[in-house]
């Protein structure tokens, strides 16, 4: 009975922290299209980007909603396909900067860099790989006001290794420990689901992922690992 | 010529801060937006506005709190809590016995709705 009364209490707890999450971005996109629709004439571009970014980030929401459905009924299923990461994580930063550029992020005293080893070809899956990589970079966004946001690529062994390293608040060492977990999280936004989504997601690679603050007090590192040529699960197995 | 009403909001997110700024000034408010509760507090001049509208779930500073620290500086200040969160009166009375708030406004509303909202908080002596 206080299991149910538990996972009851968590569940409750996480409704009202994903409604939280939707009535959020919904307010903006109302209140842009109510001015758009009375008055068109007026910052149609600026309404519209507001829009745009408030739609992708209920998009992401939506995502990881179902994707932890999909690791909890174990069939979330990897397309593995070989690709440069070199590439991927290249044209992601892209992303980023074109977004920053284009006020779709308001990350406009951060300097964000890309340093790889050159081509490192794996085999996985290329969207979900992104997917997390997405993640990491948009988490290091959320907690790093001014600094930077460094992404660094590297082939040791037979594994890639990516760091996505912020200069940001760093993490509470009281969290560390379950930064992955379910419904985890460290600030007034987000529902806690990115993180588990995407450790379920290296690790239906054969993979592992991991953070900690930097050394120099300043920030905190993500870091994952996959192995280039990818023998992983094709279905996701719930740790207990 | 009567005095526009003058309006505090507070609320972490640009987007919203930003747009109900916009939306209440097209409706004949005077309108002074923060989106971070502490700079709102320090910059905070009691006997100057009509009305607070401030969100709860903020980082630093949550609603309750500010309006807590703003009591201080001005007994007499209205406000309405503007949230997306699931906090209402019997909540906020269990954290906070001693102070008397009736307003909760629910996000997501429409400029229209919210206009109405604060007109009515703003007639209710």
């Amino acid at each position: 009975m206080q299991h149910n009364k538990n996972r009851l209490s968590d569940l409750t707890e996480f409704i009202n922290i994903a409604s939280h999450e939707m009535r959020t971005p919904v307010q903006s996109i109302l209140t842009h299209a109510e001015f758009l629709y009375n008055r068109p004439e007026k910052y149609t571009q600026e309404y519209a980007q507001i829009i745009f970014r408030n739609a992708m980030r209920l998009q992401t929401l939506c995502n990881n909603l179902l994707d932890v459905n999909r690791i909890e009924r174990q069939t979330l299923k990897l397309k593995k396909e070989k690709f440069d990461l070199t590439e991927l994580v290249s044209y992601i930063i892209q992303d980023f900067k074109s977004s920053i550029e284009n006020s779709l992020y308001d990350a406009k005293n951060i300097k964000l860099s890309f340093e790889s080893a050159g081509e490192i070809i794996v085999e996985a899956d290329k969207d979900r790989i992104s997917q997390v990589i997405t993640n990491l970079i948009d988490n290091a966004f959320k907690f790093t006001e001014v600094g930077s946001i460094k992404i660094t690529l590297e082939k040791k062994d037979e594994t890639a290794v990516i760091t996505v390293k912020d200069t940001g608040s760093g993490i509470d060492p009281h969290v560390l420990s379950d930064l992955f977990s379910k419904f985890m999280t460290i600030s007034v936004k987000g529902t806690g689901l990115g993180l588990f989504v995407s450790k379920n997601i290296i690790e239906a690679h054969g993979g592992d992922i991991w953070a900690k603050n930097n050394s120099d007090g300043k920030g905190a590192s993500f870091i994952f690992v996959i192995p280039n040529n990818s023998s992983g699960k094709y279905k996701i197995c719930i740790k207990s | 010529m009567i005095a526009l009403k003058k309006i505090l909001v507070v609320d972490d997110e640009p987007d919203i801060s930003s747009s109900v700024k916009r939306g209440l000034e097209r409706n004949g408010f005077q309108v002074d937006a923060y989106t971070d509760p502490e700079k709102a507090l320090s910059e905070f001049k009691p006997g100057i506005y009509d009305l607070l509208l401030v969100d709860i779930r903020m980082p630093k500073l949550n609603g309750f709190e500010l309006y807590r620290e703003i009591k201080k500086k001005n007994d007499s200040a209205k406000i309405c809590f503007f949230t997306a969160f699931e906090v209402y009166y019997e909540e906020f009375k269990k954290v906070f016995p001693t102070l008397d708030v009736k307003c909760f406004i629910r996000k997501p509303i429409t400029i229209s709705d919210l206009v109405v909202h604060i007109n009515a908080e703003l007639n209710n002596k």
